[in-house]
């Protein structure tokens, strides 16, 4: 049944991100047709060629929000608007509903993402793309010869860091429209005002954090536990930043559980369909 | 539906494969100013098609600096183009990441697209040096002249600012050997009280000397290199025009203040009117404010109001 859940909203995504998909590709086909007429050089060629640059950055932005308020609105109305009265009666659980919702958004954002890079390379094909790849390999090369087998690791934990941290902000997202339709009126007002309070709250945290740092510095105990650390990170970078990659990726998937689990359970027992 | 897919698959094929075919300017400019060094200790490098040979060693009591002393004990000093972009990197760095791990090199000599020798500075074993290499075609006759040099021609250095490409341009022109002649002729007669001058206070009172002047520079012929000997060339405008030249050494410039705090002279010689045309001509093809040269058109009012708002606009 999940698979037929994904199928329908895979099918509903596509045909909407589809068509912004493909211009984004037509554009970037458009920004290498006009660099063939770059030796005619002027000043015409040089307005023509930085709009279509320009014009290439706004779709590759576009295409990139459209998916994120795709996914939003599509989460929004299959289950909290008058299309969530069908999909309740489905033969789901409730954590499948959000699992659907939330395996296909990141499967269009991966895509997009691929999206924007296969027009990147659509507008750099020939010379240029080949000296990019090049560059690219050599970086790579000087990076693996200096680290070895921790490049692999690193690019490994920063790839999951970015799909955690990617699908930690949607479910947060999933949260404050969970707790925005506990009222009966003004929902998506409350689903923001939710939302902002998770940011402030962190930035709050945050301060607090910093100020207690500030304050604790001169207390010897802290001070002398604040220069061990210093003194390991400095003595092994390499480990302190898979340290600090494999336990930013917990403390995210950590509040991205939470986000799941308050959303599970308002979906579960305090489901509100207008 | 299918027929019209492979039509588009196809169509699209052929404009790939066009785009593919096209070049980019800046790359082709980027692989214009990369060379590459062809063996591990550096000794040799190709640039723009040439292969340069290091002669570094060949320059006796070289201290890593931009002077070197000849066989007979003359300091001379590389005339080096400023930077003009170009990088040298190991032969498997890509074009696109010469500025992160080229050499950066000046050139000497030869013109902008070939120059006769480059000068790479480089950071080896904890200190910056400088390393010289020569075209390949061309190692014995600056090996030569290295031992022996020539110094006989003059230079004008007409470097300045290009405002139509926003860039400095270095540039140096060599003077007509009938400039040296004169210049010769004139600082080989002895001081004639009636005539010359002592020191330039005294030219500028006695005469009416304009602020158009030229410092000329002593080279080889092929510009590679001065023993900095310099001449001043100034015109009058009074109502019979008279040039005067003056020469100085690296040790004793006409302009230095000696020891002892006093102005340090030099004789302004008279040139001789048969000699003035030469100077004339020179004059009349370069412009006012010989010293500094601008290229390309300049809003010299703007560059006032920018600077000094108060002001009422450039005095030019």
């Amino acid at each position: 049944m999940v698979r037929k859940l994904i199928k329908y909203d895979f099918v509903s995504f596509l045909r909407l991100l589809l068509p912004v998909q493909l211009i984004v590709i037509g554009i970037a086909g458009v920004n290498r047709i006009v660099q063939i007429f770059e030796k005619g050089g002027g000043p015409a060629y040089s307005i023509v060629f930085v709009s279509s640059i320009v014009l290439l950055s706004v779709a590759c932005v576009v295409a990139l929000v459209m998916c994120f308020v795709i996914g939003i609105v599509r989460f929004y109305q299959g289950l909290y608007s008058k299309e969530g009265y069908l999909s309740h009666t489905l033969p789901v659980t409730a954590a499948q509903h959000l699992w659907s919702k939330l395996i296909v958004t990141m499967i269009f954002e991966i895509g997009t993402v691929f999206t924007i890079f296969l027009a990147v390379n659509v507008a750099t094909i020939g010379e240029v793309g080949a000296e990019l790849y090049k560059a690219l390999g050599y970086l790579l090369g000087q990076a693996f010869s200096y680290l070895h087998g921790h490049l692999i690791l690193f690019i490994v934990e920063g790839v999951v860091m970015l799909l955690v941290a990617t699908a930690s902000s949607f479910l947060r997202i999933y949260f404050c429209i969970s707790i925005g339709q506990l009222v009966n009126r003004k929902k998506i007002l409350l689903a923001f005002g939710i939302y902002f309070g998770i940011y402030m709250l962190g930035q709050i945290f945050a301060t607090i954090l910093i100020i207690l740092g500030m304050v604790l510095a001169n207390n010897e105990p802290w001070m002398h536990l604040a220069e061990s650390i210093g003194n390991w990170v400095v003595a092994h970078p390499v480990a302190s930043l898979h340290t600090g990659l494999i336990s930013g990726t917990l403390i995210t998937a950590v509040f991205g559980l939470v986000y799941f689990l308050v959303s599970r359970a308002i979906m579960t027992r305090r489901l509100n369909l207008s | 539906m299918k027929k019209n897919l492979r039509i588009g698959i196809v169509i699209a094929a052929v404009v790939m494969s066009m785009m593919m075919l096209c070049s980019c300017k800046a790359l082709d400019e980027a692989k214009h100013n990369h060379g590459i060094y062809l063996d591990e200790r550096k000794e040799s490098l190709e640039f723009r098609g040439v292969r340069y040979m290091e002669i570094t060693s060949d320059l006796s009591s070289y201290d890593g600096t931009v002077t070197f002393e000849t066989e007979d004990g003359t300091k001379l000093d590389f005339l080096q183009s400023g930077w003009g972009g170009a990088y040298i990197t190991e032969a498997d760095v890509p074009v696109l990441l010469k500025d992160s791990y080229g050499d950066v090199i000046n050139t000497i000599g030869g013109d902008d697209e070939n120059p006769m020798i480059i000068g790479i500075n480089r950071y080896e074993n904890n200190k910056y040096s400088d390393h010289y290499y020569c075209r390949e075609d061309k190692v014995e006759e600056v090996r030569a002249a290295l031992k022996h040099p020539q110094i006989d021609a003059y230079y004008l250095d007409t470097s300045g600012w290009d405002y139509e490409t926003d860039s400095y341009v270095s540039r140096r022109e060599l003077m007509d050997p009938q400039v040296k002649e004169v210049i010769d002729r004139t600082a080989a007669k002895a001081y004639d009280a009636k005539t010359d001058y002592m020191d330039y206070d005294e030219l500028v009172d006695s005469e009416d000397v304009s602020e158009e002047f030229f410092s000329l520079k002593s080279c080889d012929s092929e510009l590679l290199f001065t023993d900095n000997t310099e001449v001043q060339i100034v015109r009058t405008t009074g109502k019979h025009r008279k040039y005067f030249i003056a020469l100085s050494s690296a040790t004793d410039t006409y302009w230095n203040y000696n020891d002892e705090g006093a102005l340090a002279t030099g004789i302004w010689h008279l040139v001789d009117e048969k000699d003035a045309a030469v100077l004339e001509e020179l004059f009349n093809r370069y412009s006012v404010h010989a010293d500094q040269f601008y290229f390309g058109e300049y809003d010299y009012d703007s560059f006032y109001e920018e600077d000094y708002p108060e002001s009422e606009g450039s005095e030019f």
